[in-house]
């Protein structure tokens, strides 16, 4: 049994470990001392020497020459697209963009509220996996202990459900980026892997196509967040900068974008008092402003004045100048681009990415719009997907069918790609040099995919024949290349396949299982 | 501050490192015997014969900024113990269970890491204080970055370090694991260098058993591969030959030797996998293991908490690997490293925040150790970085060049650490 050795463990509360004392004791909170109301931070030197300087205005970004539309899609440029869209594109989903055309099709996917989902069943399969629309009440007592062994392993298995059987893939994407971009790691601390089901539900799924700010805020005062990058701690006098840090260093302007260690420190302290707390007689927790706890006097962050008696409005304006900053388009566009395109993005796509998000004010969908268009598209650098896209695609191109059973769990940790299991706030990497040390599990995977040996996975009887009943061994690779790898399959592995079937298998490819794990390693495959 | 050199001291270095040097021929001989390679691995070469005198560099990074105040405290500054109501370390003569066990008089270590005192005393571990990267702010994610690729200069270099000493040596192509993490990735430290591969698991290691002709995979893959992308390439490469290599010592693993127990955790099982790999002879120069979960914002525990329960298992692993090794042991060098340490004051949730210099633990047969190697600042606020972090007064690429320089044969180190000139400071021989 691969073991795999988990990513970096942020949080250290020590919580508690059996389960009656999970239930009696209200979360894993330090037990505080009593805030004294009569002390205040100087604010002239917010806990360090650094004399206040406010930060320079930052020049806006520059505007970008318009060019000229083009009328003509570049070849190969449909697998491009389709492929950054989607987990993978099904038959229908190529046959849907040969009836309407890109631009059409774009604009479906960029509006997944006119996309019906549950046609085949996806309401069905998410069914069991009840811990996901479980009332706090069954959680925390009535389906507990069920529901803390269960909440982990429901949302892991949500997730690549709705990765291959959603219609409406470009949103799953932006729900996997936001993911990512706002880690939470689920297993964190005792309570977190319940708060997470919400914060998926409620802090991101509603804004992952939606406004930036709205997505930003939502994040700020889930519980979730709260409590992964210790907010929770974080009151008047007793500072905790982890959340003002990530603030701004991962979530809006980036590292060392505009900001100093002052800013940080003046954040955490407009910050103090947000927290979660249980409602009483209720097993719910809900973001809480404790005013009692919060910092009231004056602040000054990046420029921006905040006078005392502020209260919750001090973090909210943070928030919201941020969420307006130049520098925040700017860090945002590049992750987007480094997401659906390139990992080297030049600077003009970053300008222009960074535009459409700036001048609609944090609008996701004009600024996906621009991520994809084909100006930037045809750009496109080959990425190795990674390994949950890996699965997901494979599933989705050879259309197998998955059931709620379905045992993801081994290989997507012995992947390193266990879903909200990445244990620091930057989330899991896009890059392809973290990833390509795991080939070895991904062919493994593949081979266990084709001989049926992946509980709650099976392919279609008809999955590996060729075009016709009596085709020749070429044609049905040729089959297999535009059916299951959009005609990316190059030559060289073609006839590497070829001369596989003929020298050790006799052949006859044409429902050949080990065959078709060939070609499902392909290293074309694995690239998109 | 080092310990003072007191005359029979040097003495007794000097008898050790003969008895060492005899060892270190004898333990040789023994794994090359060993070790039979089938016939039909025609490209091993036993690399070790043709390039003597080079240790297995093992980089354990802890990740997450590890609090070097605790990890080696100095119970003699008085400031240390106003800065830490609650978190400091008791010093040794006090009454206190949880006291820290002196070391040299002025630092001392804290119970958790009692385990490696033995080891301290033996000269094995050197600890080096106030030490840490100057290009790196207190970002993790950022000092990371710039720790692993070896330069502040990122636009500079896509490589890692421990990359660059290997690529430098210019090895001819032979089937070998040259580098390895016992985890399922491979870290920005090894970046670029070839022959490396991720090996969490090496019983597990292979392809599924369930096919009708397994030996007929090998050969179409790397027919495939070889067409890709460069590092996709170099990587399936490698891990093809890796393949052929585990294959032909996985079986008959009696498990650790010389009643060595590695802690069950991740980071034991890591430490156990490297050793198996060193000692299976298949020329491994380079090992890199990740320790998570270091950044004690709040609730550190380092008595009796979470970065004790750390602790404890990093010294029990450190521990059980050099006494699994042995008389080999000389032939190793660990470095254990974090991309900063942490704040001097205590905050208000029972831990610390991001910091600046911190510790680095430094164990080998030729480590000089017993001694804790620094220029010590104090911790008045007066003293410290921004007023408000231990400084680094030695710089962290010193000890690593030393290291690759004495214990590793290292031929180019301006291209390991590009633009730094480093000056040893004497951690190791």
């Amino acid at each position: 049994m691969q073991r795999f050795l988990k990513q970096m463990n942020r949080r250290q509360f020590i919580g508690v470990v059996g389960a009656g004392a999970v239930v009696a004791g209200c979360g894993a909170e330090e037990t505080l001392g009593p805030v004294d109301p009569g002390l205040g931070i100087d604010p002239s030197t917010g806990g360090g020497t650094n004399v206040i300087n406010p930060i320079d205005p930052v020049d806006p970004v520059e505007p970008v020459e318009p060019i000229d539309p083009i009328t003509e899609l570049p070849a190969g440029f449909k697998a491009t697209f389709l492929h950054r869209v989607t987990y993978g594109p099904t038959k229908e989903e190529q046959a849907r963009y040969d009836e309407i055309g890109y631009a059409a099709f774009l604009d479906e996917q960029l509006n997944p509220a006119q996309i019906a989902d549950d046609d085949d069943g996806i309401g069905q399969q998410l069914a069991p996996l009840w811990t996901l629309s479980a009332t706090n009440d069954e959680l925390m007592t009535t389906r507990w202990p069920d529901s803390w062994g269960q909440a982990l392993p429901h949302q892991a298995k949500a997730k690549l459900i709705r990765a291959v059987k959603s219609k409406r893939q470009l949103y799953e994407r932006m729900v996997d980026f936001w993911m990512d971009h706002f880690n939470v790691q689920a297993a964190v601390a005792p309570y977190v892997r319940f708060q997470h089901i919400r914060y998926e539900a409620q802090a991101i799924r509603p804004h992952a196509l939606g406004n930036f700010r709205d997505l930003l805020f939502a994040v700020a005062k889930s519980p979730a967040m709260m409590e992964y990058l210790d907010n929770q701690a974080n009151i008047r006098n007793l500072m905790n900068e982890n959340y003002a840090r990530e603030l701004f260093e991962l979530h809006t302007v980036g590292l060392n974008n505009g900001y100093t260690h002052q800013d940080i420190t003046e954040t955490a302290r407009a910050f103090t008092g947000w927290r979660a707390e249980k409602q009483s007689g209720t097993e719910v927790f809900n973001f809480q402003f404790r005013a009692d706890y919060h910092d009231n006097n004056s602040k000054r962050v990046m420029g921006l004045s905040l006078p005392a008696g502020g209260g919750i409005t001090d973090g909210e304006q943070i928030l919201d100048f941020l969420a307006s900053h130049p520098n925040t388009a700017t860090f945002i566009a590049t992750k987007l681009i480094k997401r659906f395109v390139t990992t080297s993005p030049a600077q003009w796509m970053i300008d222009r990415v960074a535009n459409a998000f700036y001048d609609s004010d944090g609008d996701i969908k004009t600024t996906m719009r621009e991520v994809l268009s084909v100006e930037i598209l045809q750009d496109a650098t080959t990425q190795l997907r990674r390994p949950l896209e890996m699965i997901a695609n494979m599933l989705r191109r050879t259309n197998a069918t998955i059931d709620s059973t379905l045992a993801i769990d081994t290989p997507l940790r012995t992947m390193g790609h266990y879903p909200y299991d990445w244990s620091t706030p930057d989330g899991y990497p896009t890059d392809k040099s973290f990833w390509v040390g795991g080939l070895l599990e991904r062919w493994n995977f593949a081979f266990s995919l084709a001989k049926g040996q992946v509980s709650g996975f099976s392919l279609p009887s008809a999955a590996m024949l060729g075009p016709g009943v009596s085709s020749t061994l070429e044609q049905v690779i040729d089959h297999w290349n535009d059916v299951y790898m959009t005609g990316t399959m190059t030559a060289a592995e073609r006839q590497a396949l070829i001369d596989y079937s003929r020298n050790v298998r006799g052949g006859s490819a044409a429902g050949d299982a080990e065959l078709f794990a060939m070609m499902l390693t392909l290293p074309s495959g694995q690239m998109m | 501050m080092s310990t003072d050199g007191s005359g029979s001291h040097a003495c007794e270095d000097y008898f050790n490192a003969e008895r060492r040097a005899m060892l270190r021929t004898a333990g040789r001989l023994c794994a090359l015997g060993a070790m039979s390679a089938p016939a039909w691995l025609p490209k091993l070469s036993f690399a070790q014969e043709d390039d003597p005198g080079r240790d297995l560099v093992i980089q354990v990074f802890l990740r997450g900024g590890a609090d070097g105040l605790t990890m080696c405290v100095p119970h003699g500054d008085a400031e240390y113990y106003s800065a830490r109501s609650t978190l400091a370390i008791a010093d040794p003569t006090s009454v206190s269970a949880d006291k820290a066990i002196d070391l040299d008089g002025f630092f001392g270590l804290p119970p958790a890491l009692a385990a490696l005192k033995p080891i301290y005393d033996a000269g094995e571990l050197a600890i080096v204080h106030a030490t840490g990267f100057p290009f790196v702010d207190r970002s993790h994610f950022d000092a990371m970055t710039r720790i692993e690729l070896g330069t502040g200069n990122l636009a500079s270099v896509t490589t890692g370090w421990l990359a660059r000493h290997l690529l430098a040596r210019q090895l001819p192509d032979a089937a070998r694991v040259l580098a390895m993490s016992p985890m399922t990735n491979i870290p920005l430290s090894l970046q670029g260098a070839a022959q490396t591969v991720a090996l969490p698991d090496v019983d597990a290691y292979g392809f599924d058993a369930s096919w009708d002709q397994p030996s007929a995979r090998a050969p179409f893959l790397e027919a495939v591969y070889s067409e890709a992308d460069s590092l996709i390439k170099q990587s399936s490469m490698a891990m093809l030959d890796t393949l052929s290599l585990v294959g032909s010592f996985q079986s008959g693993y009696g498990g650790p030797s010389h009643g060595a127990t590695y802690p069950s955790d991740d980071f034991g099982r890591g430490m156990e996998t490297i050793a198996r790999v060193f000692k299976a002879g298949v020329g491994l120069e380079v090992a890199c293991i990740d320790y998570n979960g270091w950044d004690h914002h709040a609730s550190q525990g380092p008595i009796s908490g979470d970065m004790a329960t750390k602790m404890t298992s990093l010294a029990n692993a450190l521990v059980a690997f050099r006494t699994d090794l042995d008389t080999d042991f000389d032939k190793v060098t660990i470095v254990v490293i974090s991309e900063f340490g942490r704040r001097v004051a205590q905050n208000g949730s029972a831990g610390t925040d991001h910091g600046t210099g911190g510790a680095m633990f430094v164990l080998g047969g030729n480590a000089n150790g017993g001694q804790v190697h620094t220029i010590w600042p104090g911790l008045h606020p007066d003293n410290l970085a921004d007023n408000i972090d231990l400084p680094i007064t030695i710089d962290a690429r010193d000890v690593l060049a030393e290291v690759l320089q004495k214990r590793a044969a290292a031929t180019n180190l301006g291209s390991v650490f590009p633009g730094y000139s480093p000056t040893f400071h004497g951690v190791v021989s």
